[in-house]
Formats: C-alpha cells, structure tokens, sequence
C-alpha cells in the first residue's frame, strides 16, 4: 500500500495514470468484442446466402421434376393412350354399317376390348399422381399396402407399423409424405441392396414422427447434405424440397450398432408452408 | 449511513440488472448471491467505521465485481449473438457506460481517502471523477435512442423426444 502514502503530485501521477489505463483497456474490450462480433455476423450473412443459394437449387430441382412429371404423363397420354383410342376409333369407323353383322359384332367387342384397355391405363395414370388408397383410407393405409406390395414382390423383406395415427394429416399433407416416403423406399431398393425396410410411426405433441430402417448401404446427414448441395441426386433435392413445404427435418444417420441405417422424418401437424 | 444505504442499493440494482441480461445460469446466481455478502460487508463497515463519511473499501469491491461480470457479459454477447449487432442493443450500451464509469473511478475511489488532506490533489480527483461521470451519462443517453432489435437463433438439429418410441421393430418375414 505504499503507493497510497505517496505525496499529492505522486497521487495526481498514479490517479492519472491508473485512471488512463484502465480507461483504455476498458475501450480497448469493448471495441475488441464489436469487432469480433461484427466478424462473426459476417460469417453467419455467408452462411445464410449459401443457405439461400441452397434453396434456390432445392427450388430450381423441384420445378425440374414437375415438369419431368408433366413431360411422363403427356408421353403416357400421347404414346399409350392416343394410339389405342385411335384403334378404337379405326374399329367403330364409319365402314362399319356396311360390314356383315358377324364382323360389326367383331368390331365392336375389339372396340370396347381396347377402350377397357385406355380405361384401365389413365386409371393408371391418375393412380400414380394421386394413389386411391392414400386419398380414402390415408397415409397409414397407402404406406401398408405399399410396403406389402414391396414385399409381395419377393426381393426384400418390407413392414410398416404404425403406433400412433389417430389424428390424421391434411390430404396435402399426407400426399407429400407419402411422395417421401416412395422416393426413399426407391431410393433405398435401387441403391442400397437392403435385405429389409421397415418402417415406424409414432407422434408426439404437435409432431408426427416417421422412421425407416434398412439393413443396405446407406447415407448419413453430412452425405445428404453434400448431395443436396451437388448437382446430382434429384430425387433427394426433391425431399428435400417436400420437406420445406411440410415445414419439418429429416435426418439420416446410420445406428449406434452400425448394423442399419435410419431416416427420421419430423412434420409438423398442420404447418404446411 | 445514508451512504451506506445509498451504495447498498445501488449494487442491489446494478445486479439485478447484470443478472437479467446474462445468460448464463451459474454467472446469474452468482451476481444474486453476492449481495448477501456485500450487504453483511455494509452492515460490518456501518458498525466498524460508525458514521465515516464513504467507504473506499465497499465501493472498490463494488467495482471490482460489476467489472468483472461487465466483461463476462460483453463475453457472452461475442460468443452467442451472432445476428444482431451487438451495438445495437440497449443492454450493451448501458454496460458500456456502467463499464466506463467503474473503470474511470476506479483510482479516484482507491486514492480519494488519500488525497483527502491535499486540496490540489483533491480538485484533480474530482475534475477527472466528473469527467468519467459525464461520459457515462452521455453513454447512458445514448443507449435510450437505440432501437433494441431481438436475436434470433437457429436450432436445426433434429431433437426427437425421448418419450417416442421409433426404433423398436422385429424382423419378420414378410417375403412371399
């Protein structure tokens, strides 16, 4: 304490300089901490511009496979269905009041022969835009059937449980899960020469909880993340693009046991975007 | 005794103050308990001293303490606030000026028993006393125009409740 016994110039002096100092390294943390908070900011602006980026691609895929999907349909429409009612029609021609009874009977049974068959494939067209079950029973039936249609096929073993779906999801709703859950499903069939697929549902709060296991070679999130940000893997950008709309996560990982892998589907009950 | 008072109630406010604008847990108890401390200290300097007029001592560990959780919290605001400026809030321009008041004192306070019998170094004391005081008041001021804008944080992890239960399932064969 001795500095405290110093004579008045001496605690002038030190009063200055203590003051000085400490005054300076006072400004000295705050402008240090402005600045290094200002670079951080920076960083997160860069970050949320590649996000952004990364949601135009996501948008600029979604808008690809729409009309991917509009150009299937006219070519089912155009290629399949033009020819067969332009049969029909060459059957039930104007000739054909003139032709033998026997043979207008033979038209006619062809005729209707080959409009069954247009019936039957827009039925098929329309079936794959908007499948029956999923629109009457719900997701929880249009899932089961499709996973025992896989099944039934004979190359993998397929289940699907649901634990909780009493409160069901908007037709919209349920209709882009679905589209996620088929792309997956593909997507795990082409790619990963899995033995099984299982999948399970539960709900919790304000959430719907989905979660497909498989026993194949599979991707975890930082791969998902690399292949959305990548000019390949449309089908993902296109999940990834649904889940936008359905304001809810995904999430790949593979189990503790490394012995499968998961997909976790988290969608919010109605928050449709 | 009013001065005692006075300097109670002071570091009262003052940390409650610190104490809403931290975030950490830990640091907000700690700011909470230690006005019981310093309120004992208070009592003990009110009988020890009787009615001296100030107390050097209470109001350099009053510094002291403010000081330090001042930078905990500039800290803090650096480490999690990462989308609005941090000068842009009010919070930080009150600590500013609270920071520059206590640095700037801090001297005066530690050497004004001192100087008390020089009336030179007295008038020194107390023009550079006045002036820390003013800036403070003028950063004070300052922090009243600000348009306190709310930060926004970003959770993307996927948390699934533990209560779910997602992964239980038997192998069954369903092949045909």
């Amino acid at each position: 304490m001795y500095f405290l016994q110093a004579d008045s110039t001496g605690i002038s002096r030190l009063m200055f300089i203590g003051t000085l100092a400490m005054l300076t390294l006072a400004i000295g943390i705050i402008v240090f901490v402005i600045f290094h908070q200002r670079k951080v900011i920076r960083y997160q602006l860069q970050m949320k511009k590649l996000e952004a980026e990364k949601q135009q691609i996501l948008l600029n895929a979604s808008i690809r496979f729409q009309e991917e999907e509009r150009q299937r349909i006219a070519a089912d429409l155009h290629d399949d269905a033009g020819p067969l009612l332009a049969t029909a029609r060459l059957y039930l021609n104007e000739n054909l009041v003139n032709q033998e009874k026997a043979q207008q009977l033979q038209s006619i049974f062809s005729a209707k022969q080959i409009i069954d068959d247009a019936i039957l494939l827009i039925r098929n067209i329309s079936h794959s835009l908007m499948p029956p079950t999923l629109k009457n029973f719900g997701l929880e039936s249009a899932t089961t059937d499709l996973f025992q249609k896989i099944s039934g096929s004979g190359t993998l073993n397929a289940s699907a449980r649901f634990h909780d779906y009493r409160e069901r999801l908007k037709v919209e709703q349920e209709l882009l899960v679905f589209r996620i859950l088929q792309e997956l499903v593909n997507n795990i069939i082409k790619h990963s020469n899995a033995g099984f697929i299982h999948l399970t549902q539960n709900a919790n709060g304000n959430s719907l909880y989905l979660r497909l296991h498989h026993d194949g070679k599979g991707i975890v999130q930082a791969e998902f993340d690399k292949l959305n940000h990548s000019a390949q893997g449309l089908g993902l950008k296109n999940i990834a693009s649904r889940m936008k709309v359905l304001n809810g996560r995904i999430f790949f990982e593979i189990d503790p046991s490394q012995t499968y892998y998961k997909v976790t589907l988290e969608v919010p009950k109605e928050s449709l975007v | 005794m009013i001065l005692r008072v006075h300097g109670l109630m002071e570091y009262i406010l003052i940390s409650l103050f610190l104490s809403r604008i931290i975030h950490s847990n830990i640091a907000k108890r700690l700011i909470l308990i230690l006005i019981l401390p310093y309120s004992v200290l208070c009592i003990y300097d009110h009988y020890a001293n009787g009615n001296a007029s100030f107390s050097s001592f209470l109001t350099i560990i009053e510094f002291f303490v403010f000081i330090i959780f001042i930078i905990f919290f500039l800290f803090e605001k650096m480490r999690y606030s990462f989308f609005v400026p941090i000068y842009q809030t009010i919070n930080f321009w009150i600590c500013v000026g609270l920071f520059v008041y206590f640095t700037g004192s801090f001297f005066y306070v530690l050497l004004v028993t001192s100087s008390s019998k020089d009336p030179n170094s007295k008038n020194e004391l107390i023009i550079i006393y006045g002036l820390v005081t003013i800036v403070k008041n003028l950063i004070l001021s300052f922090a009243l125009f600000n348009d306190e804008k709310e930060d926004i944080s970003h959770q993307n992890e996927l948390i699934i409740p533990t209560d779910i239960n997602l992964d239980n399932f038997t192998q069954t064969n369903n092949l045909n």
